[in-house]
Formats: structure tokens, C-alpha cells, sequence
């Protein structure tokens, strides 16, 4: 049996303080994530991404529905064994009077580590991310990516199940985003479950199962990575003579240099297109079929709200 | 609750450099009892108003800016029960400051005992233990209410509150209810009545049962409170 690592149904969150209007940050948002799988939950600023993980967290108080991690209430200590946790943006809430190993010492003890379960997970984490040659430098002569560094140590300390990674590669360089990639894919060979809130969507093609995207507080689409990638989106068609045909295609497409980019929904479509551009003088050189991307998917789904919402 | 202790000890040492303010207090101590002809007057008791401003300088935002900068953030999400985190601050920063003053203590006696005078009287180390125990407990407790203002603003508007209804109170011909809801007030603010009274008059059971049951409350208050505390909101 596929347990779900994590089981959320209904849940609302809602803020609100003496001197303000009361704002809705998640709308009966319900979400399962099977246990071994990456998902990540993607949303324009102010969607109520954080507020969610917040909420499973038991960092904020949730106002109705049911969160669920392996079966179990989420704030209970059994689970918090099981989970982990990388914040958004961790520059200002670290102690800088310890040193790197010092930090995850720390945070291994939190977790219950033993003094040798330490020894043997700290230093190859160090080691991983680059930091084992700073390990005994204090943390308030780190730099900005060496902090999100360290801090995604202190995340994946303890070999959790469940890991939860707010904006996990902000801030860092193309050989730390590749590291940190290879990081959550090794951790997935392990069984071990993901939940991640990114704004980098080429990022979350390259590692996740599923998407989910928030708008507005509600989760309005799960999208799965494998039905993406057969989307087709539409079709360059570069013709050799185009500048010769132009005001006759023009009608059928976006004309962008010597490519004729169409629209379609089906291979059968594309034929038919090809066909009638032979027919109207064009001479096609190649065809390459559009693959809708994330980004495409995320912008419409963003358009399309904006829209309904005027 | 143990990694809770021994991480706000080691904030204290390695973060705040409290064993260099106390390393000066001991040092201006030592020159004060040498050279002072009543080493009794000027030892320990002089010392009283800046280990206790030490004391509440650096139990000042322990938690509430721990709440402001989200640290507190990845230690609540560790399986770690939330009062643990509160009376782990406690404990540990009384761990700190008790074994400070153990040290002044006994030093200051011993300076006493070379130079031939009389000890320092026991009740005035018991007064200033109870005072930094209350300081302590009450300042860090008081973290947890100060999500967005810092400790010391909370405590000098309290203080300010204080002296104001206590001059009320005094007021000559003042009517019964006023008088009976300035008491109901008084009896909401810190007891630095009763404080001020232990360290001046000594300790009567009465002032140290009002001390102790108002600190206890207190505790309990915070605990609730932090326990239901939303964190990580901006």
C-alpha cells in the first residue's frame, strides 16, 4: 500500500488583528502527497505558499480542516521526528555566535540525534555542500549563499521522511542549485517525500512528480510532470521562403523570423497545417513540435484567474 | 529541554559576553573591597543595581526577538514541545547568573575574611537571589508577548504605569473606588513594590509569597499564551 505522506483536507487559514480587515490566506485547501514522491506548490507572490507550509508546520494556528502527515496529527513529537524543515529566506535567524558545525550540532541534538548519529551525518553533509572547510568558522563571517547552504544541512540532518523547503535555492549559484538538485533526487531514490515551494519552475520540471499551482489562497491545479511533458502546445514550422508568403499565412499563425509558429492540439492537427502551407506556396524545411512548459501552464492558469476575478 | 539549556548557555558565554561584564564586576568588587575602609558597605550591595540592569539587559528579548528574526522558527518545527523552549531560556540563563553571583558571593567573602570584617548578611544574598530569579523568569516570560515590541518598551511602560497609580494611590482623600480599582491595577503590574520592599527591608513571608505566586501566575499565563502563539506571520 502507497501510504500518503501527507493528507490535507479543507484546510483555511485566515488573518486577522484589531486593526485589520480580516484576509483569507488559504481557501479550502485539500492535498495528498503520496510518500516517495516530490511536490511542489507554485503561486504568484501573496498566494498563501508559505501560509501553507506554516500551517502543517503548527507554526500558525489553522481555522478548520485536517492535516494529516503519515496518518498522524502534524503536531504531534512522533511526527516532528519525521520532518524537516528549510524557512524561506534564513539570513537573520541564525546564531551567529556558533560555527557551522556548532549550528548543526545544535539543530542534531533538536532532533534527537545521538552524539554518534552526529558524527556520522554532519561532516559528509558539510562535506556535500561544499562548507567542510569552513565547519569551525563562526556563521557571522558567512556569505549569503553559504548561510542557505548551511541551513539546507540543517534540513536534510537527521534523514527525514517528510522535508519541507521553502524557496530552497535562493540565493545561490548554478553550481549550488545543481548540487541542492542532486541532493532532493538522491534523497527521492530513498523513498523519502518532498514538499517544496519554489518560483524557479525550470527548477521544479527537473525534479518534481507533481505541481500544484495557488492562486488567491485556493489550490487550482495539480499538475503531474510525465502528462506535462506530452502536452503538446503548438508547432514551429520553418518555411525557406517565407517572406514571400507572408499575407498568405499570416492568418494561420505567429509568423517569429523564418519560423511560423501554430497553435495545435493534436499530430493530426500539424499535418493539416503543413499541408495547407504546401498548398499555398511555402516551402517547409522543418517542423518542430511545442511542448507546453510549466511556465506557459503557470502564466495562463495566472492570466486566466486575473480574468475571471475582473 | 537539555539542548534548550545548553544552547542558551552558550548564547550567554559565546553571544553576549556576559563573562566579560561579570569578569568588570568582579574586578571594580575586588578594588572596592581592598581599598574601601568598610569593605562591608561597599562590596557586594553596591554591586546590586548593575547585576540586576545586567539581568534584565540580557534576558531583554531572548524569546520575543527570537519570534521577530523567525529563528524560533526552526526550533518549534524539531520535535521539541514549545513550553520546553520557554523554560529551557529560564533555566538556562539562571544556570548563568546564579553561578555568577555564586562566584561574586564567595568571593567577596573571602575578601571579607582576609581583611577581618563581618560577612555580608545572608538575607542580602537571598534578596538578590530572588530578585534575578524573579527578573529572570518574568523578563524571558515576558518574551512571548513581544512579538513586535521589544522586551524593554514593555517593561519601561510597565514600570511607568507603576510609579504613576502608586502616586494616584497616594493621593490624599483619594474616594474608595478609585483607590480599590488603582489596587486592581497594581495587583496586574509586575510587584516592584514588593521588590523594592524585599531588598530594602528584607524578606517577609508575605512579600515573598506575593512575589512568588505573581511569578507563577505569570509563568503560566506566558506558557498558554506561547503555546497558542501564531509564529512565522509577518
Amino acid at each position: 500500500m502507497n501510504e500518503n505522506a501527507l493528507e490535507i483536507n479543507g484546510l483555511y487559514k485566515s488573518y486577522c488583528s484589531l486593526f485589520k480587515k480580516e484576509t483569507n490566506a488559504v481557501i479550502d485547501f485539500s492535498l495528498q502527497i503520496k510518500k516517495g514522491e516530490i511536490f511542489a506548490l507554485l503561486g504568484p507572490n501573496g498566494a498563501g505558499k508559505t501560509s501553507v507550509i506554516l500551517t502543517i508546520l503548527g507554526l500558525l494556528h489553522k481555522n478548520q480542516g485536517d492535516v494529516k502527515i503519515f496518518g498522524q496529527d502534524c503536531e504531534k513529537i512522533d511526527v516532528k521526528k519525521r520532518i524537516s524543515y528549510l524557512p524561506e529566506n534564513p539570513s537573520f535567524n541564525f546564531p551567529r555566535y556558533l560555527t557551522a558545525y556548532e549550528y548543526l550540532d545544535l539543530h542534531g541534538s533538536l532532533k534527537g540525534l545521538s552524539e554518534t548519529e552526529k558524527l556520522q551525518q554532519i561532516n559528509p553533509l558539510l562535506n556535500r555542500l561544499e562548507l567542510i572547510e569552513q565547519k569551525d568558522k563562526r556563521i557571522s563571517k558567512f556569505s549569503k549563499g553559504m548561510l542557505q547552504r548551511l541551513n539546507i544541512a540543517q534540513a536534510f540532518l537527521g534523514d527525514p521522511d517528510l522535508l519541507f523547503l521553502d524557496e530552497p535555492i535562493l540565493g545561490l549559484d548554478p553550481m549550488g542549485i545543481a548540487e541542492i538538485r542532486k541532493l532532493i533526487l538522491m534523497f527521492k531514490e530513498k523513498n523519502k517525500t518532498i514538499f517544496i515551494n519554489s518560483h524557479l519552475l525550470s527548477e521544479v520540471e527537473k525534479t518534481c512528480d507533481h505541481a500544484g499551482i495557488m492562486i488567491n489562497g485556493k489550490l487550482k491545479k495539480i499538475l503531474s510532470m510525465e502528462e506535462l511533458s506530452d502536452t503538446l502546445y503548438g508547432v514551429a514550422i520553418k518555411i525557406s521562403n517565407i517572406e514571400e508568403i507572408k499575407n498568405k499565412i499570416i492568418k494561420i499563425g505567429k509568423i517569429d523570423g523564418k519560423n511560423l509558429v501554430v497553435t495545435v492540439k493534436s499530430e493530426e492537427e500539424i499535418e493539416k497545417v503543413v499541408q495547407k502551407i504546401f498548398k499555398l506556396g511555402g516551402r517547409v524545411t522543418n517542423v518542430s513540435p511545442q511542448i507546453k512548459n510549466l511556465e506557459q501552464f503557470f502564466i495562463e492558469l495566472v492570466k486566466k484567474d486575473n480574468e475571471d476575478n475582473n | 529541554m537539555k539542548t534548550i539549556i545548553k544552547d542558551t548557555i552558550k548564547a550567554c558565554i559565546k553571544g553576549k559576553h556576559i563573562h566579560i561584564i561579570f569578569a568588570i564586576l568582579l574586578f571594580i568588587m575586588v578594588l572596592l573591597a581592598l581599598f574601601t575602609p568598610e569593605p562591608k558597605f561597599f562590596c557586594l550591595p553596591i554591586l546590586y543595581p548593575f547585576i540586576i540592569l545586567m539581568a534584565l539587559s540580557l534576558t531583554s528579548d531572548s524569546i520575543g526577538k527570537e519570534i521577530r528574526n523567525k529563528r524560533i522558527d526552526l526550533i518549534i518545527t524539531k520535535p521539541v514541545r514549545r513550553f520546553e523552549i520557554l523554560y529551557g531560556r529560564i533555566i538556562g540563563y539562571l544556570i548563568v547568573f546564579l553561578i555568577g553571583l555564586g562566584i561574586l558571593i564567595i568571593l567577596s567573602s573571602l575578601i571579607m575574611f582576609i581583611r577581618g570584617k563581618t560577612s555580608i548578611a545572608g538575607s542580602d544574598i537571598l534578596n538578590l537571589f530572588i530578585t534575578i530569579i524573579f527578573i529572570i523568569t518574568f523578563n524571558v516570560s515576558l518574551g512571548v508577548f513581544a512579538k513586535r515590541t521589544p522586551n524593554w518598551v514593555i517593561l519601561i511602560t510597565l514600570y511607568f504605569f507603576w510609579s504613576i497609580f502608586t502616586g494616584i494611590r497616594n493621593i490624599p482623600g483619594l474616594g474608595k473606588l478609585p483607590v480599590l480599582l488603582i489596587d486592581i491595577t497594581l495587583i496586574l503590574i509586575p510587584p516592584f513594590e514588593r521588590l523594592s520592599l524585599i531588598s530594602v527591608f528584607g524578606l517577609s513571608l508575605s512579600n515573598f509569597f506575593f512575589v512568588f505566586l505573581y511569578l507563577l501566575l505569570f509563568l503560566i499565563i506566558s506558557t498558554i499564551w506561547f503555546n497558542r502563539l501564531e509564529i512565522g506571520k509577518r
